[in-house]
């Protein structure tokens, strides 16, 4: 599979890692990019991920981790830059725009990104990610939340909580 | 190697990490939102309502004082302060000291601020004994130690007054005025 196009590397000869997705799909991405991950961080610095070995990420499917990837691309740069203290609103703007695009999908997508975004540590996505899922849920009942993250239906004794809950803050539901 | 079986569409619920990195983004003044995130299951009602650290964590980052308590009837509110909120008919207290007579009572509540995050708070109840003459009384309670200390009490010329009655915890004193007269009483923390 063709590795994303990373834009402009340093000096065009920026360091590549290989990350392998659950489904055994290999990502060829810059070390700066992976890096974003905390949990990659570490193995990226002492030299892993190079060559043909490739990080194998067991809890990402591909799909998840083409998102993921896409994300930490954009980010790399402004990461890189500690934060991008001294960015331009211009670029700002532009990250913020992307942002906004790149969680505008699937709600099922938006789970495997929650959790990806977890495995990996990587923490610009996780509020990103968690952003947003907050913004879907707040006019919510908490059975349709439960639909919304796609948790399993309710067992009889949770329905039972949910309605004297239900009960007894009526005022929460109106 | 054998691959294994791809994950199904519909996972079990959220880890806890991410659960909480959502509740954290829920808005401060929706109170009804929170209330409902709480029922969506146990572990989401864990973190909303008797988890401090959480509770600490979002003060933090709304910088606001969150309602994460849920109450189910309407209750006199006595004081709030420092994202706490003290009711009249709170039964989580001991009952004051039996030498603690008084009526027309008042009570503030905060946190000490040396620790304002540090979970525990104090509640002072000040109150009037009318006898021959009239003595105000106070004493306070703190959840570190989850007793009330000992009263203490002045001889006071009441004067009654309309007035909203208002506190205030300025160092280690808690400052009261109110509708007993034209004085604020100022109750020491420290040496009570």
């Amino acid at each position: 599979m063709a590795a994303p196009e990373s834009g402009d590397g340093n000096n065009g000869a920026a360091r590549m890692v290989t990350l392998i997705s659950s489904d055994n799909t290999r990502f060829e991405v810059e070390a700066a990019a992976a890096s974003l991950s905390q949990t990659l961080q570490l193995t990226i610095l002492d030299g892993g991920g190079g060559g043909g070995d490739g990080i194998p990420l067991p809890n990402v499917d591909s799909a998840t981790l083409s998102k993921v990837l896409e994300y930490c691309i954009k980010h790399a740069p402004a990461a890189a830059n500690g934060g991008a203290p001294n960015a331009t609103a211009v670029d700002r703007a532009e990250l913020e725009r992307f942002d906004n695009e790149f969680v505008n999908i699937d709600q099922s997508v938006l789970y495997s990104l929650i959790m990806a975004a977890h495995n990996l540590e990587i923490e610009g996505l996780q509020s990103l990610v968690a952003k947003k899922v907050a913004d879907m849920i707040k006019g919510k009942s908490p059975m349709e939340i439960r639909r919304t993250l796609g948790f399993p239906d309710p067992t009889p004794e949770e329905q039972a909580e949910m309605n004297a809950h239900m009960l007894e803050y009526g005022w929460a539901y109106e | 190697m054998t691959m294994p079986p791809p994950k199904p569409r519909r996972p079990p619920h959220l880890v806890n990490d991410a659960v909480e990195e959502i509740l954290l983004r829920l808005p401060p003044d929706d109170p009804a939102c929170l209330v409902r995130a709480a029922a969506v299951c146990r572990t989401w009602r864990r973190v909303l309502t008797t988890d401090a650290a959480f509770s600490v964590r979002y003060r933090a980052f709304h910088g606001t004082p969150p309602v994460l308590r849920f109450l189910r009837r309407s209750y006199f509110v006595h004081d709030c302060r420092d994202g706490l909120v003290f009711l009249g008919d709170h039964r989580e207290l001991p009952e004051e000291p039996e030498s603690f007579l008084s009526t027309f009572q008042f009570a503030a509540v905060g946190r000490r601020r040396a620790c304002p995050d540090g979970g525990h708070f104090l509640v002072t109840s000040l109150g009037f004994q009318f006898d021959a003459e009239v003595t105000a009384n106070a004493c306070h309670y703190s959840s570190e130690t989850g007793e009330w200390g000992p009263p203490t009490s002045v001889p006071f010329d009441y004067v009654r007054r309309r007035s909203y009655n208002r506190s205030c915890f300025i160092a280690d004193a808690v400052y009261f005025a109110g509708e007993f007269g034209n004085v604020v009483l100022r109750y020491d923390l420290v040496r009570q």
